[in-house]
């Protein structure tokens, strides 16, 4: 889901770009030190997400995960996405420095978004209410940056809906697979070390 | 803290496990033969774009021509005029590459079908046995056969290619790892310098 580099016209790269400097810097404000080798972590996680194929439909799909990516880091999600985008823009021409902003945000801001949505659900005490909304955070991530992509190409010359059907339809297969990684991560975290979440011990 | 480390260990593993298949990049290759240039577009883990739109700029940068790519990412068009002409694929989804080719002159079209792919060096590779080989005689028949099977390969051989050019290398991700690694090193070695200057 990276936009190339030659598609979009300089204002909408700026705004993203702006979004994407926003998120980065109170990403990085929040960021304890104590956080940084978790963040990471999961930006390895999500740099290596995108060279994991799905050999469903059509076009060409990979993993995102940055639904976890949210869960976990909140608002350092945004530096954690960014510097594994500015790698995968230089080293594998994914996307490209130009338009780091706008992916920046196309992937980070649902990221975000979904923590606050499903974070009490998730690091809540019902056990199956939090595998629920892991797998409803990881799912609607990916539709977000799915319709934020559809957003950003409205300002090319496509349609908003047909881009946007086309792009949901085309995750649809990554949705379901990144919500199941999503509950069992977070199933995991829970088991094993709930502070990683938040959730408090009982 | 051991919990912790085999947590993290696991979620690595789990990534470091996966075939190191594809992402999100299209490319477009192009040549030129026997008048017309023939374009080829793939995703980089080598699925042909289908349906994608094609659009040829003349040198001077006006639309030439334009088309969809059919099932197998392949859209061919007729050249008569010479120059640089930029190729441009818009695959769905914000997905862009483009590539320039240069027709030299167009009536030596035999001479003139170089591959512009980059990297896909045409090499000639010898028969082991050529030299018996031309000193057989050939029915037109077999002879026929022959051309076509060699050019059938060649033209397998280098789709192949193609689509390889795209496909990331297991050692580059391992190397982005490494990458991300060194930055969270930085970082925490800037933090902690600060802490030792302000504690002095």
């Amino acid at each position: 889901m990276h936009i190339s580099e030659g598609v979009l016209s300089a204002p909408v790269l700026a705004c993203g770009a702006l979004v994407a400097a926003g998120g980065i810097a109170v990403g990085l404000k929040r960021t304890r030190e104590e956080d940084i080798p978790r963040v990471a972590l999961l930006s390895s996680a999500f740099f290596v997400a995108s060279f994991v194929h799905v050999p469903i439909g059509p076009s060409s799909v990979h993993l995102i995960l940055n639904g976890i990516n949210g869960l976990i880091l909140g608002w350092a999600a945004f530096p954690s996405i960014f510097v594994a985008l500015l790698l995968q823009a230089v080293m594998f021409q994914y996307g490209g420095i130009t338009v780091i902003g706008v992916n920046t945000m196309m992937m980070a801001l649902p990221a975000v978004l979904c923590r606050y949505v499903f974070y009490r659900l998730v690091t809540g005490k019902n056990e199956r209410k939090a595998y629920i909304g892991a797998f409803l955070c990881g799912a609607s991530s990916v539709a977000f940056s799915g319709i934020l992509v559809a957003g950003f190409l409205f300002f090319t010359d496509e349609s908003f809906f047909n881009t946007a059907a086309l792009v949901l339809a085309a995750h649809l297969p990554v949705m379901i697979i990144e919500g199941v990684i999503t509950a069992v991560c977070i199933g995991f975290i829970r088991k094993v070390k709930p502070s990683l979440l938040g959730v408090v011990d009982d | 803290m051991i919990k912790e480390r085999i947590l993290y260990s696991v979620i690595l593993l789990l990534f470091l496990f996966t075939a190191p298949a594809l992402a999100h990049k299209v490319q477009v290759f192009a040549y030129y033969e026997a008048g017309e240039v023939h374009t080829e577009s793939y995703f980089n883990d080598g699925k042909p774009c289908v349906n994608s739109k094609i659009i040829v700029y003349s040198p001077g940068g006006e639309v030439y021509t334009e088309g969809v790519s059919d099932e197998e990412g392949m859209f061919s068009f007729p050249v008569d005029i010479q120059g640089n002409l930029n190729i441009v694929l818009e695959a769905s989804m914000g997905h862009r590459a483009e590539i320039n080719l240069e027709i030299k002159d167009i009536a030596g079209a035999e001479k003139n079908n170089e591959e512009a792919a980059p990297g896909v060096s045409e090499e000639n590779e010898t028969e082991p046995d050529s030299a018996s080989v031309a000193d057989r005689c050939f029915s037109q028949r077999e002879l026929d056969e022959y051309v076509e099977s060699r050019v059938n390969k060649r033209t397998t051989d280098n789709r192949n290619e193609m689509k390889k050019l795209g496909r990331p290398a297991f050692r580059d991700i391992v190397a982005g790892l490494g990458y991300l690694t060194g930055i969270m090193g930085l970082w925490l070695f800037a933090l902690s310098a600060k802490k030792r200057a302000g504690s002095k």
